[in-house]
């Protein structure tokens, strides 16, 4: 529903306009002056959070550097156009009493300001928050509808605090290490009071990952219960798999601070030391120098080795441990024996018979091969054959129904393959053959 | 005997349960040069060489003229048999192997570039290749010259990639000395990655004098 009364805003073309971007992200010395009035305001230095223009000229002064002493002038007129441009978004001005106040926006983004840089919520806060979620949870876990009313309010007013904390955290290290970095390259810092400053830092973030991870505890008991969850509904399903993803995400990132964290510590540590004894440095950078511009190189069989100036030793890493000779049994060389094979000897008379069998079996088929090119010889000087009268021919001179219908079918094939001659068919008239009970349907090859 | 004078050597922790289990493993190690400490996976030696540690230090002392060594402290600490004492004069050298002197080079390459320079956070290893590749003007000469095997001049890609490769093999070798840790892409230097200069300190002390030999 309220997606259709954004069709009209187009918040980048808005925020475009004019000057409102300017209105909406202020320099820096009237943010300063907000901030300063909003920090006032939280220490309750402003009774009803209404403050008067004196005290926000007396800011201007202070953060523009015009302090009484400092002897440059404060621009009066300059800093009222600048606090009416002020009015437009951050404060309000009430006519009746003649002070200011905050408007939301100028609230809201303080709030965020203050949040991201610092994390608002205590380890402590979280602890609560997890077991009041904990404890609403098992209240809910038998009715669907306050389930489902669990995950879209009461969890979901909590998610983004949560992640933001973690985020938090994993932030302040890449500040840490940062500034780190930075001035370690900048020679006018004391490097030693940097580091200490840095490993503080650390310190205090490896303490307070610790105190998140322990707030964190109830989680796993979150998640316990959310598994044991029994349930149909799709909605909650896909609740259950999402709120699980998003703890899973924190724990990760939670491991991952304290993994980072317990990586840099040695290394700050190390970087302490060699910084402390900047003669070292120097002298460690000459080292090194000195080694790529005076050693070099000889041949040792096919390579080139480096061979160091003389008074510099090569280091000596380990002396020869025993390599101890064990013996295994290498399948190779060491083949498991063959099991003796049945031997199966030839009975000649057996033999005898297959080979007479196999015989005739090349006999028939030589014969059939005699006799289909007899007859394919007769059909050329022909040009016509009663097969069916042929087949009987055969079978009354050979004796052998396999051998005639083997010829009847082998001529009627090639017959056909050469395409010269065709096959008629004629059921009406039958052929008999002599000294046989069978009969065929006449079939006639002619030439074409 | 040399040793009637000196303090009654005590081996009985030789003969109690924990030695059985892990003395063994660890004299190998300990004699291939690994450096045992907390942050790799000789981490479960540590409070064995804790507790034993003056035991263990006679032991190697008497038995084989090295010196167990202990270093840095808190979570810092770490143990390594030293070949570099005196006494090591005498063994024979055949029983030493040596890092190869192209590691040597590397590590204090890597030493300058995370230490010196402060770029703790760097644990990728194309990144460190990248960056003595791309930001070490300085040693690139000596690098092409020794560890590409080049002649002097311009930089070819094979240089490059030659130097790459000997920024593996040289993390290979300190990972089985256990001065780095790494998997895939990500490194770590371990805290007796320190070695590799606290072994030249006299020579670094006293470098001025040195390059002036040479000049």
């Amino acid at each position: 529903m309220r997606k259709s009364n954004n069709t009209d805003f187009n918040f980048i073309d808005t925020i475009g306009h004019f000057d409102t971007y300017q209105l909406l992200f202020p320099k820096k010395l009237e943010s300063m002056v907000i901030i300063a009035l909003f920090v006032r305001q939280k220490q309750g230095k402003y009774p009803d959070g209404l403050f008067g223009e004196e005290d926000i000229h007396a800011l201007f002064s202070t953060y523009g550097g015009t302090d009484v002493g400092k002897g440059k002038p404060y621009q009066r007129s300059i800093n009222k156009e600048k606090l009416r441009k002020l009015l437009k978004f951050f404060l309000n001005y009430d006519e009746e009493k003649r002070m200011y106040y905050f408007q939301s926006y100028g609230t809201a983004i303080c709030e965020l300001m203050e949040k991201t840089l610092e994390g608002l919520i205590k380890p402590t806060d979280i602890g609560r928050i997890c077991q009041n979620l904990k404890r609403e949870l098992i209240t809910a876990q038998d009715d669907e509808d306050e389930l489902i009313q669990w995950f879209s309010i009461s969890l979901d007013a909590y998610k983004n605090n949560l992640s933001q904390q973690t985020d938090f955290l994993h932030k302040q290290i890449d500040n840490a290490v940062s500034k780190l970095r930075k001035d370690v390259l900048s020679e006018d810092k004391n490097p030693v009071e940097l580091l200490k400053t840095v490993r503080d830092d650390l310190t205090e973030v490896q303490e307070k990952n610790r105190e998140l991870r322990i707030a964190f505890q109830d989680v796993d008991g979150i998640t316990n219960d959310l598994n044991r969850i029994d349930t149909e509904n799709i909605e909650i399903i896909d609740y259950v798999d999402k709120t699980n993803k998003f703890f899973s995400r924190i724990n990760s990132k939670l491991r991952s601070t304290d993994n980072r964290l317990d990586r840099i510590q040695p290394k700050i540590r190390q970087l302490f030391a060699t910084l402390s004894r900047p003669e070292w440095s120097a002298k460690t950078e000459k080292f090194i120098h000195f080694l790529l511009k005076n050693s070099t190189l000889k041949k040792v069989k096919n390579n080139r080795e480096i061979v160091f100036p003389k008074e510099i030793f090569s280091f000596k890493k380990h002396i020869d441990t025993p390599r101890l000779i064990t013996f295994k049994r290498d399948e190779s060389l060491f083949p498991t024996p063959t099991k003796p094979r049945r031997k199966y000897g030839v009975n000649p008379e057996i033999q005898k018979q297959n080979k007479q069998e196999l015989q005739q079996e090349i006999d028939e088929l030589k014969r059939i091969e005699v006799w289909v090119s007899q007859l394919l010889a007769e059909l050329d000087k022909d040009g016509q054959m009663n097969a069916s009268e042929a087949f009987f021919r055969v079978l009354k001179i050979d004796q052998d129904f396999t051998i005639a219908s083997e010829v009847y079918f082998d001529l009627i094939e090639k017959v056909q393959q050469q395409k010269k001659f065709e096959v008629n068919v004629l059921p009406q008239e039958s052929v008999m053959g002599e000294q046989t009970k069978s009969i065929l349907w006449k079939v006639m090859i002619k030439r074409k | 005997m040399e040793s009637h004078d000196q303090e009654k050597i005590d081996y009985s922790f030789l003969l109690e349960d924990d030695s059985k289990i892990l003395f063994g493993k660890l004299d190998y190690l300990l004699k291939d040069g690994m450096h045992i400490q907390q942050f790799n996976n000789t981490s479960k030696y540590m409070p064995y060489l804790k507790l034993n540690y003056k035991h263990l230090k006679h032991y190697y002392q008497e038995l084989f003229g090295v010196s167990l060594e202990r270093k840095g402290f808190d979570n810092q600490l770490y143990y390594y048999l030293n070949y570099h004492s005196k006494e090591q004069a005498q063994m024979d050298e055949s029983h030493k192997y040596q890092l190869k002197n192209e590691d040597i080079i590397i590590g204090c390459v890597m030493y300058k570039i995370i230490y010196l320079d402060g770029n703790v956070e760097l644990n990728s290893i194309s990144d460190l290749k990248k960056k003595v590749s791309l930001d070490y003007e300085e040693y690139e000469e000596g690098l092409i010259r020794l560890i590409a095997k080049s002649k002097e001049g311009e930089k070819l890609k094979e240089d490059d990639g030659n130097i790459d490769e000997a920024i593996d093999r040289a993390l290979r070798d300190f990972k089985k000395l256990g001065w780095v840790d790494y998997e895939k892409d990500h490194f770590e230097l371990l805290p007796s990655f320190e070695r590799i200069l606290l072994i030249y300190e006299d020579v670094i002390k006293d470098i001025d004098n040195l390059i002036k030999k040479y000049q």
